[in-house]
């Protein structure tokens, strides 16, 4: 390490900063070295993450956005309607203190890369990359216009190809990134009246998994890719969908709140998985169809025909959203997850003390099968004994 | 071993995957008025490209530029050199003031010939190039001023001090190696009489008069420049935009080089449109 030529005696001063400078100039190299690699550690704190959400308009984006800004992201949100998008980054400036909206439609490849490149310019790098724009189409598949299935498949796969086209070279480029697509549990088992929906998601979720190998294969181990799979959300997509059923979509129960859908984004940003469900009637319909896959087919077919379709209230057919946004549901919630009343939290309170009074009646009843308290005396001639290892009370 | 440590980056040329290039750097000596100026200078057979010159800060030398130099090569001719006093250049006696710095680096540019450049400066550097500009329009084509010193809220060197020691725990711990070195080379005579000028020094009178456009870079982590002060930059210039990069400490150059060459480069681009600049045919780098 060090080469002691010099003599110490009258200058030691003068040597020791001589030895120092040398040392510098051996970490020197290494220091230079460090500071490429340095940013290609692991996903960034979303504190000093730029973050890019399409969709982010209403429902999942928007609350994605919030949420983001909250834990101090600095969000770029992109979507068509410009006006609601100003104003939530206007909300998420407030929080964090930078925000940027980039209106962008998600099935122009070219607007999709002006989108990574004015955030790159505004912020010089993207940690995280939501793929959130969804579109829904509702009615049998031989009463969807062809024009509708395409559009749907436009946003909901192309978008997020064209997000992915745009995102990952930054992402190779910084060593770097997460790069999460929203798909849904219809990923997993699929719905009647949705055949475009199904598709895509199903799409999604296999582009995830090719992505994410080739990932791997070109050795970037610090960028992600990852497929959210959320149960029925409460957001304004039902409002949005378009319907070709004639009869009203509503969201099929158990709704789930777009906040924690949110949660898991955000989450996902800093420790990033493979898939991620979102909603426990997610894991439910999983486990099902591994046990029963037709069962499950067959229950999700009616299920849906009598909880995703209002089965008494006709409605004209539409394009809803597919083709151009659609002014009214600028906010997260759709207003499917009513709030539960006061009377319903003591319902719920008493069913749980029934339901949980069996468990404790059996937790009582062991609790006193446990040996009896030894007496003193007792206590001081178990003590005398000599402590007998485990093979000698074995061998007893 | 100093010398085997250039012999190392100059030979190399990086491939990484998904990466461009990163340059080579050579070293020069330039006789200016007598005095020898070392610089880092990084130009691969691109004699059409912008030449973008970069100004290190108080204390420091080009050789906490070298990430930087490397990611903009690729793009630019890029020139490091160390100013009078600092880094491997020479040591003259009197310790040079900002205006005296300033003429040395016009000195120094006019022996490279670089008419236009874009001037990169970084902290204390900032000063230097501002009082260039103003006073050599023809030598700046832009301004990027990366962490601009002095913010008038600070104007004491125990306040400064305070600062930086905020500071350099949010730097990459590989700043330490280079920033001691050259501390220790500058001399404790020198930083002081500096330190001294860089606090008399008032940029934010200085900065209505620079006629280039400027790009005002901040970490969003910077603990030296507050918000306000980089805000206020922006605001006394003519002809300036701030951008905030997120993560990032005071020595941007060092502890985010891709990002502040992808500023630099949107910013570039955006003013070639907006000013009618002679377009450079640069070719892409990257495979």
């Amino acid at each position: 390490m060090f080469h002691v030529k010099h003599s110490v005696h009258g200058r030691g001063i003068a040597v020791a900063v001589e030895w120092m400078v040398e040392w510098m100039a051996q970490t020197d190299a290494a220091s230079v070295d460090e500071a490429e690699r340095r940013s290609e550690h692991m996903p960034r704190k979303l504190r000093d993450a730029v973050v890019v959400i399409t969709g982010a308009s209403s429902g999942i984006g928007r609350a994605t956005a919030l949420e983001c800004a909250r834990r101090g992201a600095t969000v770029v949100v992109a979507a068509r309607r410009t006006a609601p998008l100003e104003a939530l980054a206007l909300e998420c400036g407030h929080v964090s203190g930078r925000a940027l909206a980039a209106p962008t439609d998600v099935t122009d490849e070219q607007a999709m890369r002006e989108l990574a490149r004015v955030a790159l310019e505004t912020f010089g790098r993207i940690d995280v990359w939501v793929n959130d724009a969804a579109v829904l189409s509702m009615g049998r598949f031989e009463e969807t216009p062809a024009e509708v299935f395409r559009g749907v498949i436009e946003t909901n796969v192309f978008g997020v190809v064209h997000g992915a086209r745009a995102a990952l070279p930054v992402f190779y480029e910084q060593g770097s990134g997460v790069l999460i697509n929203i798909s849904s549990i219809d990923a997993q088992l699929g719905q009647p009246y949705m055949s475009a929906y199904t598709a895509s998601k199903h799409a999604i979720r296999g582009l995830g998994i090719s992505l994410r190998q080739e990932a791997k294969l070109a050795g970037a181990k610090d960028v992600h890719i990852c497929t959210v799979l959320p149960a029925t959300i409460d957001t304004p997509f039902f409002q949005h969908a378009a319907n070709y059923s004639g009869r009203a979509v509503r969201a099929m129960p158990p709704v789930y709140m777009a906040e924690r859908v949110a949660r898991t984004i955000a989450r996902l940003a800093e420790h990033p998985k493979r898939e991620e469900l979102v909603g426990s009637m997610g894991y439910q319909l999983t486990l099902l169809r591994m046990l029963a896959p037709g069962l499950a087919e067959r229950m999700m077919a009616r299920q849906s025909d009598m909880m995703q379709l209002a089965p008494d209230q006709p409605a004209a057919p539409t394009d809803g959203n597919v083709f151009v946004p659609v002014p009214e549901g600028d906010g997260v919630s759709g207003g499917w997850k009513q709030p539960a009343g006061k009377k319903a939290g003591i319902v719920a309170a008493t069913a749980g003390v029934v339901a949980t009074a069996p468990a404790l009646a059996a937790w009582l009843w062991f609790q006193r099968r446990q040996p009896p308290k030894l007496s003193r005396t007792a206590r001081a001639a178990r003590a005398a004994q000599p402590i007998r290892s485990l093979w000698q009370r074995v061998a007893a | 071993m100093a010398r085997q440590w250039e012999k190392r980056v100059r030979g190399r040329i990086e491939y990484r995957p998904g990466r461009a290039p990163l340059g080579r750097l050579s070293n020069t000596w330039t006789d200016v008025d007598g005095c020898r100026m070392y610089a880092r200078v990084a130009v691969a057979d691109r004699a059409d490209a912008p030449a973008v010159v970069l100004a290190h800060g108080y204390g420091v030398s080009s050789r906490y530029m070298v990430p930087a130099v490397r990611h903009l090569a690729p793009y630019y001719r890029v020139y490091a050199p160390d100013l009078p006093g600092y880094g491997r250049s020479c040591r003259p006696r009197r310790v040079l003031n900002v205006p005296a710095l300033a003429d040395a680096l016009a000195g120094w540019m006019d022996m490279w010939r670089l008419e236009r450049a874009v001037l990169l400066a970084n902290s204390f550097g900032c000063q230097i190039v501002t009082d260039l500009a103003v006073r050599r329009p023809d030598l700046a084509r832009a301004l990027i001023l990366v962490g601009p010193t002095v913010d008038p809220a600070a104007r004491t060197p125990w306040q400064q001090a305070w600062r930086l020691a905020e500071d350099m725990p949010r730097e990459p711990a590989a700043l330490w190696p280079p920033l001691v070195r050259d501390y220790l080379r500058f001399g404790p005579r020198r930083a002081l009489v500096t330190l001294r000028d860089m606090l008399r020094d008032r940029i934010e009178e200085r900065l209505p008069r620079v006629q280039a456009p400027v790009l005002v870079v901040r970490g969003a982590r910077d603990a030296i420049v507050s918000a306000a002060w980089a805000a206020e930059v922006a605001r006394r210039l003519p002809n300036a935009r701030l951008v905030t990069i997120p993560g990032a400490a005071h020595a941007v150059n060092f502890n985010a080089p891709l990002e502040l060459t992808r500023v630099l480069r949107g910013f570039l681009s955006a003013c070639e449109r907006c000013h009618g600049w002679p377009t450079a045919r640069v070719a892409e780098a990257r495979p």
